[in-house]
């Protein structure tokens, strides 16, 4: 294993043994030079002070944005009494989320301090931490989200029921198939006018769905992004590229062989060179196993959940269960 | 071809393929044709009785024209809400009698359905859409005037085409036609002035749409001769409100109703003359005998 005193039996274990351990040593000596950067000259407290006016900017931006929905977005005309309630409930939390911004205002620089210390165990521990604290500050964001999300899927879900309904026909849980139902007059009636109630307030209710999606997917897609830098730093096996720059020889992909002197009557003498591996080979066959993360679903599915409103987990780590 | 057969032709050619024959494979006898049947299923119509049976159209078309003109008087102003209301609750409360007598009983023993539960019912209709009507009046405030009326049109069409006239068709659907005239009211009575008003407006699309079908279905099959004085009755009516919104309306309506009674039936019967339906043994085999007793 990795870990053990021993040395290692074969090339492969000790390749990997070195690359990880030169790995690391990069990447604490990567981790101190930040920590010596961030420290020097009071760049924490300065980082803590634009911290909250970033904050409270991208607050406002969220409000103005809120204010235009509220309008008439993109000339398309919605709904009046629906907007107004859903962009007020929306407004109402960026000022509770403001309020505990400003709450948490004389701790930042403390908190920030004390979590810069951790940098000394690495850069890619930096680069987590920043991950997270970007996770951390668009909270609201993810919440915005989550409400849209659920209000669409309800909304989507009860048309497609009630359309049913308004065609006379049932969903069949036990043959998982739709056939024709007579209902009673009642039902018909109310099941109506609840469909054209639902199916007016459709735009609406998408474009706020929408509007918050899009804001989700660039978090996401920032954070994944800082995931994939951290992976590259991991999996890169810097022993085996130094190796093959210093010491080609180590590194053999095959013989090549050289004629030395042909003359009549005397032996072919021919000269044995080793053959080392390309670059990108190297990196391929020493490629460290790391925690990495992918996309959990393809395109296709990822294109129906968000038409239906299922709400997206779109990364996956290597070695997490399935549900 | 029986010159070149000789002695061979005296063999009675037979409508069979297992055996060698000396004929042509193309060969036919003189019984050719002979199983041929032309218009056996062909039914022969009475006049009257067409145009009798034609007034349940009529009844729908003229039940689509009074809905407009009520709520062409509502949009107006001329109607006010509360007397639709109490007119629309007293018609109601003449016709339920009405059905129970004509009905003595019959009907409701058979569905087990009590007249609590009937009651229960329009109390439920009457609050679910008392309590949604401020909704239901601010739903299409952003689309334009032009699509509701368009979508209007469409919904009742739709309604008038999905109708369960009695024929068996697969086309028919009494669940989307019903539905269809619902969805035509809320889009109508959005656009009326006050949520009261589009409360009574889509009451009283529920009474003419659901519930005076009914009624009709009824006094159809018991009787039959007041069925067609109240058909009269009700052309007149639609046709005196129609009258009084636009006389080219009015004049148009009458030449519908003329055709679709009188005009229809006579060419139906017409056309029955120049059928030409045959059929013999290389039709499709229909089966029908109930093979349910097969299925254990």
């Amino acid at each position: 294993t990795i870990s053990s005193i021993r040395k290692a039996k074969t090339q492969a274990q000790l390749m990997r043994k070195a690359n990880i351990f030169v790995s690391l040593l990069v990447d604490v000596a990567l981790g101190m030079l930040l920590m010596s950067w961030l420290y020097r000259k009071n760049r924490i407290g300065q980082l803590a002070d634009t911290l909250i006016p970033v904050a409270d900017h991208v607050a406002k931006e969220l409000q103005d944005l809120l204010q235009w929905l509220m309008g008439v977005p993109a000339g398309l005309k919605m709904n009046r009494a629906l907007d107004q309630v859903l962009g007020r409930f929306f407004l109402y939390h960026i000022h509770l989320w403001i309020s505990y911004i400003h709450l948490m205002s004389p701790f930042i620089e403390m908190i920030l301090w004390y979590v810069g210390l951790s940098a000394c165990l690495g850069l890619t521990m930096a680069l987590s931490i920043l991950s997270d604290i970007i996770a951390l500050l668009t909270f609201h964001i993810y919440c915005f989200y989550v409400y849209g999300a659920r209000l669409y899927c309800l909304k989507i879900y009860g048309l497609s029921s009630l359309w049913r309904l308004f065609r006379g026909k049932k969903w069949n849980v036990l043959r998982q198939r739709v056939d024709s139902c007579s209902y009673d007059l009642d039902q018909l009636f109310i099941g109506t006018l609840l469909f054209t109630i639902l199916l007016f307030l459709l735009p609406t209710t998408a474009l706020y769905y929408l509007v918050f999606t899009l804001l989700r997917l660039l978090v996401v897609v920032v954070q994944g992004m800082i995931h994939l830098l951290v992976d590259l730093i991991d999996s890169l096996p810097l022993y085996s590229v130094i190796l093959r720059l210093c010491r080609s020889y180590r590194l053999a992909a095959g013989v090549k062989f050289r004629v030395l002197e042909q003359a009549a009557g005397k032996p072919l003498r021919l000269l044995m060179q080793i053959n080392p591996l390309s670059y990108g080979s190297v990196v391929q066959i020493y490629r460290l196993p790391t925690y990495s993360c992918y996309p959990k679903d393809s395109w296709s599915s990822l294109c129906k959940k968000l038409f239906v409103g299922e709400l997206i987990y779109p990364w996956k780590h290597k070695g997490e269960k399935q549900d | 071809v029986c010159a070149q057969l000789g002695i061979s032709s005296r063999q009675h050619w037979q409508k069979v393929l297992y055996k060698r024959q000396p004929f042509p494979d193309n060969y036919v006898d003189q019984r050719f044709l002979e199983e041929l049947r032309k218009n056996i299923h062909a039914r022969k119509y009475q006049f009257w009785a067409v145009v009798f049976e034609s007034s349940v159209v009529i009844q729908q078309l003229c039940s689509v024209c009074v809905f407009v003109v009520i709520w062409w008087y509502m949009d107006v102003g001329l109607l006010a809400p509360q007397l639709l209301f109490g007119a629309g609750l007293v018609l109601s409360l003449i016709g339920y009698v009405l059905f129970d007598a004509i009905d003595s009983g019959v009907g409701r023993k058979e569905r087990g359905q009590t007249r609590w539960s009937d009651l229960k019912s329009s109390l439920v209709f009457v609050a679910f859409t008392y309590g949604f009507s401020p909704v239901l009046k601010t739903l299409t405030e952003s689309v334009s005037t032009d699509t509701i009326y368009a979508m209007s049109v469409f919904m009742l069409l739709g309604h008038l085409i999905f109708f369960d006239y009695g024929a068996n068709a697969a086309i028919v659907s009494s669940t989307l036609s019903l539905n269809m005239a619902i969805f035509a009211s809320v889009c109508l009575a959005s656009r009326l002035p006050r949520s009261l008003h589009a409360f009574v407006m889509v009451t009283f699309a529920i009474q003419i749409f659901a519930l005076w079908p009914m009624l009709q279905k009824k006094l159809k099959a018991q009787n039959p001769c007041s069925y067609v004085g109240v058909t009269l009755l009700f052309a007149l009516f639609a046709l005196v409100g129609l009258l009084t919104i636009s006389s080219v309306g009015a004049i148009l309506f009458t030449l519908l109703l003329a055709s679709i009674s009188f005009l229809c039936p006579y060419c139906l019967i017409e056309l029955q003359l120049l059928k030409d339906n045959i059929h013999g043994p290389w039709d499709e085999a229909e089966i029908k005998e109930d093979l349910s007793r097969f299925i254990s």
